[in-house]
């Protein structure tokens, strides 16, 4: 069935019954100013979906901050550490879930397939859910994104009324035969139900300003030596925020750890915000100034990925705007460079 | 599916030190699996990244040619922990190979054009394994005249002596060592690389230029290549960037949209010429 | 509040207008409506920009160490190091006379227009508010008051909220809120004195070791690694950190625990008798990692070892690079014997 009605005290039922096979990961309360992170939830209680969206972007799920690649000992491989782990995500923003299916461009193009992330994609399921109250620094309509889209998701969850049913809507195969396997907690979807949701949707987006972007990409590319990159980036700490907290960001690091013989080769987050991300070991640097790299940063997402990918990677989530320690505003920059003559 | 992350485990056979200055070694790398050597199949300008575990990798030049069978020839020279270590290195020690990567040198462009080789100091490793290549009996009809000027600093910065004094007397490829300043017991010419190239006013018909150096000898490479009437297009470079991954997903060595280690390191002139000069 | 916006902008013309600086630092309008950012002005048309207001929470002393880090200058042909006017809050002018003291400017290229202070606004507190009663609506304006801050929504609501619960947490136990000794000090009220020996301090004191190293490991767990806490920090300004050297690798780079723990305990250890808990590192920490009871513990126990804090004169010399006769020695062990 492609769609269905879950009563909101079904949902710790159906957390229940999704976790006898996966573990099930929501947002749910970290820290105490009330700030969410995606973890293993247990029931409906654990579950906190007020909040505009995570701290922390899914990725993680499935690109970890910390991941181990193999173990070896002395100079011989011991063990391909690869994942074995199946997981449900839920209450994945529809942002977030958009950048899924970019990181599985670059995860699995190029002609090299990273095993480590198509483990974890193939055998996950992802439900997202639908945004009513965008918060002030979301601008997922300004990149072709949508309070109530569902790139990147099996299925898609809105409220469907006051009473706290929600609505799933199956987005993909994978969706339709989760939808059929614990039909038993759903009630069918009406035509009532479908109606709502769609004047649901336009009330979320109508409520973002969509900054008309419309030949970016070809302002970047010709403003690539523009005094705007200075003049705009002066105030950035180079901290990594942005990056690390950007779902569809994927620069890592690989290095070697060990104790005695034995080790483990690890790839962690990195960041092209850092000044040492390109140092050569001769000492050269080809982006020793901020503004070379907030331009990296700039050019990768609205030039380079539209041209290797065929889309810009930002889906307008607007953590880095939120989290940037001095507010520097990506909107701004863009909407700077857009009104180049 | 393969693991692009995972070596291949090999054995260090053999280190020659390649100069006086004693930063540049050569190493001679041996598969451990059969199938390991059947499966890494290459060609001259690609490269691998060399790596010991529990320190990191390294991404090198293949300094071998595919002709060569049996082993790999790495040139390395000293400059960080990974390059370090691996220079602490004595053969028998076991390592690894993860490749091999990158796109080489344009073969199906070069077959039936002349080719003109340039190159300064320590980025001569891949063109050696180009030269190898070129001149091995099997290949050499398929190219037209080659010609090639290497230079270095002093004759003890030159790498792969006794491949020079071959190609010096060889009929099939016209190759002129160069040092930069005169020294005592130095016969050959002298010159900066650019300089030298100049004077031997090779023809730019039909012949694609291969230029593999020091940023500072391309740069002043290059006016004299387009005075001599090369098209930018003709002109091929061979990129360094810091890598982590190799395969185009780490973020780290890319050049406007283009990932040295994937799309490159092996671009054209006229390719660079229209991406940020990140490099 | 308006009055100080319009003074700072009226300084900044004047000082341009004289000559007397090639930049200005300060703060201008941010996104959303309630949030500001630094600035750099360059020039007397582009003092209109400058704004402040309860939400310019940024200490502007860390832009200091690299406004005057200079290549390797020619003999004879050396160009003038800049002279850089900072709009500082009390904190901020500690740090900066902590960075001169430190030889990061000389005293003589700055120009602090110190600005008396009531406390910041904490955005996140601000946020949780806005959520609450306007169900997140769109923040347009921000007006700051004495007792009061008014906030105005997209949606044409008007909400007064009361200023002192939304004050950051570091401005409760504020003991300088005006700027001593600035070039120039605006009029202005400052903030009565907190009580710094207060509930957070009292409360670490009295855990036990293991409590400590459990409270700071499960704050220190969540951590990601993005360095916002050092980049935000003044005092943090070497230009390659411990953490990330790989010759030696003092630490690994991945979230590992102990690693991360090390760089914590090391970052904050390095700022003793520097740190002036302004707490622009926890500002910064995207996770909403509570760092406060690690850094104020160290500057308590420098107050306390050494009788040193963080001021406004350029007199007194830092304590790790003095040597006193009747230095504490508590830590100084008999070996043990047999």
């Amino acid at each position: 069935m492609d769609k269905a009605l879950l009563q909101k005290k079904d949902l710790d039922a159906l957390l229940a019954a999704i976790r006898m096979r996966a573990p099930v990961y929501a947002p749910a309360r970290d820290g105490g100013d009330g700030g969410t992170v995606f973890r293993p939830v247990e029931s409906a209680a654990d579950v906190c979906l007020g909040q505009v969206n995570t701290r922390l972007s899914v990725k993680g799920l499935f690109f970890p901050q910390r991941e181990s690649l193999m173990k070896f000992s002395g100079s011989a491989l011991s063990e391909v550490t690869l994942p074995t782990d199946s997981l449900v995500v839920f209450g994945v923003r529809p942002c977030d879930a958009r950048s899924l299916t970019w990181l599985d461009t670059v995860f699995g193009g190029g002609g090299h397939e990273d095993p480590y992330f198509q483990e974890r994609r193939k055998s996950a399921v992802v439900i997202a859910m639908a945004c009513d109250q965008p918060g002030a620094s979301c601008f997922c309509t300004s990149v072709g994104g949508s309070p109530y889209g569902s790139d990147g998701a099996d299925m898609l969850v809105s409220q469907a009324g006051a009473d706290g049913a929600l609505l799933f809507e199956a987005a993909s195969e994978k969706g339709r035969a989760f939808l059929e396997e614990h039909a038993g907690l759903f009630a069918p979807a009406n035509a009532q139900a479908r109606e709502a949701r769609e004047a649901r949707a336009s009330a979320a987006a109508k409520k973002m300003e969509a900054l008309d972007l419309t030949g970016l990409k070809e302002k970047l590319d010709a403003a690539l030596d523009s005094p705007l990159w200075d003049a705009l980036t002066k105030t950035c700490l180079g901290c990594g925020v942005c990056t690390y907290l950007c779902p569809s960001c994927h620069c890592f690091d690989i290095s070697d750890e060990k104790s005695g013989a034995d080790g483990v080769r690890v790839r962690s987050w990195d960041s092209c915000q850092y000044a040492r991300f390109t140092l050569h070991a001769s000492g050269h640097n080809p982006r020793p100034l901020k503004k070379a790299r907030m331009r990296q940063r700039v050019m990768h997402k609205f030039s380079y990925a539209q041209e290797t990918a065929g889309t810009a990677f930002c889906s307008g989530c607007g953590r880095c705007v939120r989290a940037c320690p001095v507010n520097l505003d990506i909107r701004g920059i863009l909407t700077a460079f857009k009104d180049l003559p | 599916m393969k693991n692009p992350y995972v070596p291949l485990q090999v054995t260090i056979e053999d280190v020659v030190i390649e100069n006086e200055l004693r930063d540049i070694k050569t190493f001679r790398l041996s598969f451990e699996r059969d199938e390991d050597r059947a499966s890494f199949t290459y060609l001259p300008g690609q490269f691998a990244e060399l790596s010991l575990f529990g320190t990191g990798e390294s991404p090198i030049g293949i300094a071998s040619s595919p002709t060569e069978e049996g082993y790999l020839l790495f040139s390395v020279k000293r400059t960080g922990v990974v390059t370090s270590e691996l220079h602490a290195s004595a053969p028998g020690r076991r390592m690894g190979v993860r490749g091999p990567l990158g796109r080489p040198f344009p073969w199906e462009r070069l077959e039936g054009k002349n080719i003109l080789i340039v190159s300064g100091g320590f980025a001569f490793t891949t063109l050696r394994s180009a030269i190898t290549y070129v001149l091995d009996p099997a290949h050499r009809k398929m190219f037209g005249k080659i010609t090639a000027v290497y230079g270095a600093r002093e004759p003890g910065e030159l790498l792969y002596k006794k491949s020079i004094a071959e190609w010096e007397a060889s009929v099939d490829i016209e190759f002129t060592p160069t040092i930069d300043r005169q020294k005592d017991g130095w016969t050959g010419k002298v010159g900066l690389v650019p300089n030298v190239v100049k004077e031997l006013e090779p023809s730019a018909e039909n012949t694609l230029a291969l230029v593999c150096g020091p940023p500072i000898m391309i740069k002043f490479t290059i006016p004299v290549l387009r005075e001599l009437g090369f098209r930018d297009e003709d002109i091929i470079l061979s990129l360094e960037n810091r890598m982590k991954c190799g395969i185009g997903k780490c973020g780290r060595c890319n050049v406007g949209p283009l990932y040295v280690c994937n799309d490159g390191p092996v671009f054209s002139l006229a390719q660079l010429a229209k991406l940020p000069q990140e490099y | 509040m308006g009055e100080l916006a319009s003074d700072i902008r009226r300084i900044a013309r004047e000082m341009f207008d004289g000559k007397r600086i090639d930049l200005l630092v300060g703060f201008e309008k941010g996104s959303d409506g309630y949030r500001s950012r630094p600035v750099f002005i360059e020039s007397a048309e582009g003092a209109d920009r400058l704004t402040w207001d309860a939400t310019c929470s940024q200490n502007l002393a860390v832009y200091l160490p690299s406004l005057f880090r200079r290549e390797p200058q020619k003999k004879g042909v050396e160009s003038a190091p800049p002279r850089v006017a900072f709009v500082a809050k009390a904190c901020d002018m500690r740090s900066l006379i902590a960075l001169v003291k430190e030889k990061q400017a000389m005293r003589e290229n700055l120009i602090i227009i110190g600005v008396p202070c009531t406390g910041v606004i904490d955005a996140r507190k601000l946020e949780k508010v806005v959520m609450d009663r306007a169900g997140g609506a769109e923040v347009t304006e921000l007006v700051d008051g004495e007792e009061t801050i008014c906030v105005h929504t997209a949606d044409g609501r008007n909400l007064s909220l009361t200023r002192e619960p939304l004050v950051q947490d570091a401005c409760l136990d504020c003991q300088f809120s005006v700027p001593q000794g600035a070039d120039v000090l605006i009029e202005g009220p400052g903030r009565p004195v907190g009580d710094n020996s207060g509930s957070l301090l009292k409360e670490f004191a009295e855990l036990s070791e293991t409590e400590r190293w459990q409270k700071f490991q499960g704050e220190i767990s969540r951590c990601i690694r993005c360095y916002a806490c050092r980049q935000a920090c003044p005092m943090c300004y070497c230009t390659e950190c411990f953490a990330e050297t790989n010759n030696p690798a003092w630490i690994g780079v991945t979230t590992e625990l102990t690693d991360t723990m090390i760089f914590h305990i090391v970052r904050i250890f390095h700022q003793a008798g520097r740190c002036v808990e302004c707490d622009a590192c926890v500002r910064a920490c995207p996770m909403g990692i509570d760092l406060r009871p690690f850094t104020k513990k160290i500057a308590a126990d420098v107050r306390e070892l050494f009788g040193f804090t963080p001021g406004f004169d350029l007199e007194t010399p830092p304590p790790l690079v003095t040597f006193r006769e009747d230095d504490q020695q508590g830590f100084v062990t008999e070996p043990r014997k047999g």
